[in-house]
């Protein structure tokens, strides 16, 4: 993504152009919604990504260009979708079982995966998102979620381990 | 079957293991099929997690920019509704602990305002005949949450009333229906000793 019209849809943005803020949310909801499908789960992404940029919105203030826009917004995106996901997770009943995931709506990627990443316990799920799907390091991962570097490498082994069970459970049935 | 090295797999895959630990796997490697089988898995895992594309499904619809647009465009005055909302949850949490739950807090759906109210009402009663077994700091904690919630669900109908098609404080109103329904059907749980 060029950093050109990001900064000045921004800037636009940022002074209250709602056209602007639409442009940049054209270029970038598509790895904001991914981001979401990937940590809230496929039937939350739409509400994740529109909290998203609703507090993008409101934060634009902030965003100075120092990094490019998609940076500061991918930024934003995990502090606001982590703290949905820690959020869904004391609304919901914390027994997840697979045959209840089972009957979620797919989103057409890759289900069995979604499910078994949906399963693994609170804590877990977003360490292996963060490291493995969107290559946060261990030292972001700890600072965005206030552990420590190895408390996060042993979630991911954990993780990782779990989802080779689930996976390999779903493919024998 | 897993040995002393199944679980060390993904610390070798990402170079964590110590060099005198890494050669003494990968001595174990050339002689245990099922490690072997279990890092060549670990590979593909780590792979197939990397390679998760942003799909059809994550493209931007017009429909969600205008729930956006909508929701940037409200007055800011709508901002009071979240911090009701947590008033009210907060004020479930002292009732739920003077409750004492046995099971983890269940929240349902209560988006059907008649069902909603059904509910409700056959709850209220049921209390009613049966509040004089509550303790009189949990009825205390009990009216306290009720009229925190209450008055979170009174902002919310009158957001609502001002901006019909708020897709926010529409969810943030059914939040409130679960909270106020968890709330009456663990009083009542521990009122009557019975689980509804």
């Amino acid at each position: 993504m060029t950093a050109g019209p990001d900064l000045a849809d921004a800037r636009l943005a940022a002074a209250g152009d709602a056209e602007a803020f639409g442009r940049l949310y054209w270029r970038h909801a598509a790895r904001v919604k991914a981001l979401a499908r990937r940590l809230l789960g496929p039937s939350d992404a739409e509400d994740g990504t529109q909290e998203v940029f609703v507090r993008a919105w409101r934060g634009l203030g902030k965003f100075r260009g120092e990094s490019a826009f998609g940076t500061w917004l991918h930024r934003l995106a995990v502090n606001v979708l982590l703290r949905e996901l820690e959020r869904s997770r004391r609304r919901m009943t914390e027994d997840i079982s697979l045959e209840t995931l089972a009957a979620e709506p797919g989103s057409s990627g890759d289900p069995d995966l979604e499910r078994a990443l949906a399963a693994l316990p609170a804590g877990v799920r977003e360490v292996v998102v963060l490291h493995d799907m969107e290559s946060y390091t261990h030292d972001q991962i700890g600072r965005l979620l206030g552990i420590g570097q190895s408390a996060s490498k042993m979630r991911l082994h954990r993780g990782r381990s779990a989802l080779r069970g689930l996976l390999a459970n779903r493919e024998q049935r | 079957m897993s040995d002393a090295w199944s679980d060390r797999l993904s610390e070798y895959l990402d170079g964590e293991l110590p060099p005198g630990e890494a050669r003494e796997l990968e001595l174990h490697l050339r002689d245990c099929a099922v490690c072997r089988h279990g890092l060549t898995e670990l590979k593909a895992l780590v792979a197939r997690l990397a390679a998760d594309p942003v799909l059809a499904a994550d493209q931007p619809t017009s429909q969600e920019w205008q729930a956006i647009r909508r929701a940037i465009s409200a007055p800011r005055r709508r901002w009071m509704i979240p911090s009701a909302i947590a008033a009210a949850l907060a004020g479930l949490a002292i009732a739920g602990a003077l409750l004492r739950p046995r099971e983890p807090l269940r929240v349902e759906a209560a988006a059907v305002p008649a069902v909603y109210d059904r509910a409700t009402g056959e709850l209220e009663a049921i209390l009613r005949d049966n509040k004089a077994q509550l303790r009189p700091e949990t009825v205390q904690a009990l009216e306290a949450s009720l009229a925190a919630i209450d008055s979170a669900i009174s902002q919310a109908e009158r957001a609502l009333a001002a901006d019909p098609a708020n897709d926010y404080v529409t969810r943030s109103m059914g939040q409130l229906r679960d909270a106020r329904l968890t709330v009456l059907r663990r009083a009542v749980a521990v009122a009557t000793g019975k689980e509804l």
